[in-house]
């Protein structure tokens, strides 16, 4: 039943992007990626993996989004890490220790820290970002690619405040998933790849279920995170996005 | 005049050293050890995850040689400590009691509270400056957050048993002091550990004990250092210094040197009348030369007896008792609040061949003039 559903959703993608015989529009193509995550509310849970030369954690839990604006995300497990909660509204982010009973703004200075020791910064969560409005997108082409796959890249607008000079955007023709995301500085030096996989269908979406971060800097560090459940627009009450839930004993 | 000059010269000697060797105490005794071992590359960039993981059996191995009196196992790691609305950065130190206690002086510089008792307990020492830093007294509790060794954040509450007296080697640090299974837990080490403090019966066979734990534990993947090299920079401050007092040691030898000179000149050239009469009856200059000096050799050995007798009086009232400072004065980290002697061979041999050698060769001159001097002209001489 799901395969049936799927195979409608990239069939209307497909007609909607891709009229026969017309070249490829490449703002509906980046802004279905933009939107492929997104949706008005979501409640996901989440495995992630941490892999560094030093030590491998494996963390699993509960995130929960309403617009672009707020975020809620608490472990689940290891059992000593259980608790920890993380609140986003706007762009403020507090982190609750439920040990020490302590809420932890977290400052400016440090958004570019690693969130929970992973590849994932505290940026990253915050962003508010858009592909579509913050960058300029334009097909371009690389050495040995694949023909299946379009090639985007994507340089920041102006007043875009970001870390990246460039970011490169491999889709699949067939199917617009997202295969890999490269991340590069100003220097134009390669800093780190997101690399798409384990396509699966959460209710009415279709979406690569694994996220793999990988750092160019140090091969042996990577962050793998996996959906376990998703449910998109789902019914979420604001008061799971207060200070007083962030605290609340679980 | 050369006995002063002796006892000039060996006093100060004697305290001069025993400062040093007072501050390499405390700073052996109080923080670093004689040898420290660590994982290659530690000590000039400290990493948590740049850890020993054998440490018990090494520690076995080391206490086996001679001079060794004990060793300690230390983990450190830098983290944040909250007491209300107050934080601040500080190192935690994680060192197993009763080792640290054989290793340091740890636990005799705990002013106020009590030492650890169990080592599993969540309690913690804190350095005075800290403990002031966060208006934290025993009792209180203090919470710490910082980064695990397993990617994850270490954070937990602990309570103060104790606060040390913010003297010696560690005052102004930030220091928090935990057992070392408690930090291992917090900062998800297991059985890890970052550093071995090694403590030695005499602090002089360092070098020596470095080369044999080396030789006895034959792993290039450890660096094994003594406390000169762990402090490198309080070591060179400690040599400038030294070569800075050596050229006061050279004044003051040039100013006794000149009073020996003055003694040898008085006691030959007042009695040069009755060298001449010597001359007159028939003693040759050579013996007469061989005579005044044989008497001022036997003048320099009685002035060197006495003077070692008068020294080492000194020296072992400025051991025993000290010279107590107004204002404690601070070198390379260490708070210094009493001048000590050191009684050691040195301070008695120097002072002793620079008063006979001075003695000898300042007499030279005097004694040639007045054996050679026609005995009629030395008669005649006043």
């Amino acid at each position: 039943m799901h395969k049936y559903i799927s195979l409608t959703v990239i069939l209307i993608v497909l007609i909607g992007i891709l009229p026969a015989g017309a070249t490829p529009d490449i703002t509906k193509i980046v802004n279905h990626i933009d939107r492929l995550y997104r949706s008005m509310s979501s409640e996901t849970e989440v495995e992630m993996i941490i892999v560094t030369p030093n030590w491998k954690r494996k963390l699993r839990m509960k995130m929960w989004t309403k617009g672009l604006a707020r975020t809620f995300i608490y472990i689940i497990s290891p059992e000593k890490d259980s608790g920890i909660a993380t609140l986003r509204i706007n762009s403020s982010m507090w982190n609750y220790f439920p040990k020490i009973n302590k809420v932890i703004k977290v400052p400016p200075s440090m958004m570019m820290a690693s969130w929970m020791g992973s590849d994932f910064t505290n940026d990253d969560l915050v962003k508010e970002t858009s592909l579509l409005k913050d960058y300029h997108a334009s097909f371009t082409s690389i050495d040995n690619e694949n023909p299946d796959c379009f090639y985007i890249k994507l340089i920041p607008k102006e007043e875009t405040t970001t870390v990246w000079g460039k970011i490169l955007l491999v889709i699949q023709k067939r199917d617009l998933m997202p295969v890999r995301q490269i991340f590069f500085d100003e220097k134009n030096e390669k800093v780190r790849i997101m690399t798409f996989k384990n396509i699966r269908i959460f209710g009415d979406r279709r979406i690569p279920a694994t996220l793999e971060i990988s750092s160019e800097k140090n091969k042996e560090k990577k962050t793998i995170l996996t959906y376990i459940n998703a449910i998109f627009d789902a019914e979420i009450d604001e008061s799971v996005f207060t200070r007083r839930n962030l605290q609340k004993k679980r | 005049m050369m006995t002063a000059g002796f006892v000039l010269i060996s006093v100060s000697m004697g305290v001069s050293g025993g400062s040093y060797s007072s501050i390499i105490e405390l700073f052996t005794r109080n923080k670093t050890g004689h040898i420290q071992i660590h994982k290659n590359g530690y000590l000039n960039r400290p990493s948590l995850y740049n850890t020993i993981n054998n440490s018990t059996a090494l520690m076995t191995r080391i206490e086996t040689l001679p001079h060794v009196q004990a060793s300690a196992p230390r983990i450190y790691s830098a983290v944040l400590a909250f007491n209300g609305n107050k934080s601040v950065g500080i190192r935690i130190t994680g060192i197993d009691p009763d080792k640290e206690s054989q290793t340091t002086r740890i636990k005799q510089k705990i002013s106020k509270g009590i030492f650890f008792s169990n080592s599993a307990d969540k309690d913690v020492i804190l350095s005075d400056a800290l403990a002031r830093n966060l208006n934290l007294k025993v009792s209180d509790n203090i919470i710490l957050i910082g980064q695990a060794a397993d990617g994850s954040i270490a954070n937990d509450i602990f309570e103060v048993i104790g606060i040390d007296d913010g003297k010696g080697a560690t005052a102004n640090a930030m220091n928090c002091y935990m057992p070392i299974k408690t930090a291992q837990d917090f900062l998800c080490l297991s059985c890890r550990i970052h550093e071995i403090a090694v403590a030695l019966t005499d602090e002089a066979k360092t070098r020596k004990t470095t080369k044999k734990i080396s030789q006895l534990l034959n792993d290039t993947t450890l660096d094994i250092e003594p406390w000169q090299v762990v402090e490198k920079l309080f070591f060179k401050a400690m040599e400038t210094d030294t070569q800075g007092q050596g050229m006061t040691f050279l004044i003051l030898m040039i100013v006794v040197g000149t009073g020996i000179l003055d003694t040898v000149l008085m006691t030959i050239l007042e009695r040069t009348p009755e060298f001449g009469l010597l001359r007159a009856i028939g003693t040759r200059p050579f013996d007469m030369f061989k005579l005044i000096i044989a008497e001022i050799a036997c003048l320099s050995l009685f002035s060197i007896f006495l003077g070692v007798i008068i020294a080492f009086i000194c020296n072992y009232f400025f051991m025993k008792y000290g010279i107590t400072l107004d204002e404690p004065f601070y070198f390379g980290g260490v708070y210094m609040e009493r001048m000590t002697s050191k009684i050691s061979f040195p301070i008695f041999f120097i002072p002793a061949l620079i008063t006979f050698t001075t003695a000898i060769l300042v007499s030279f001159w005097p004694a040639y003039r007045a054996a050679y001097m026609p005995p009629v002209k030395a008669i005649r001489s006043t």
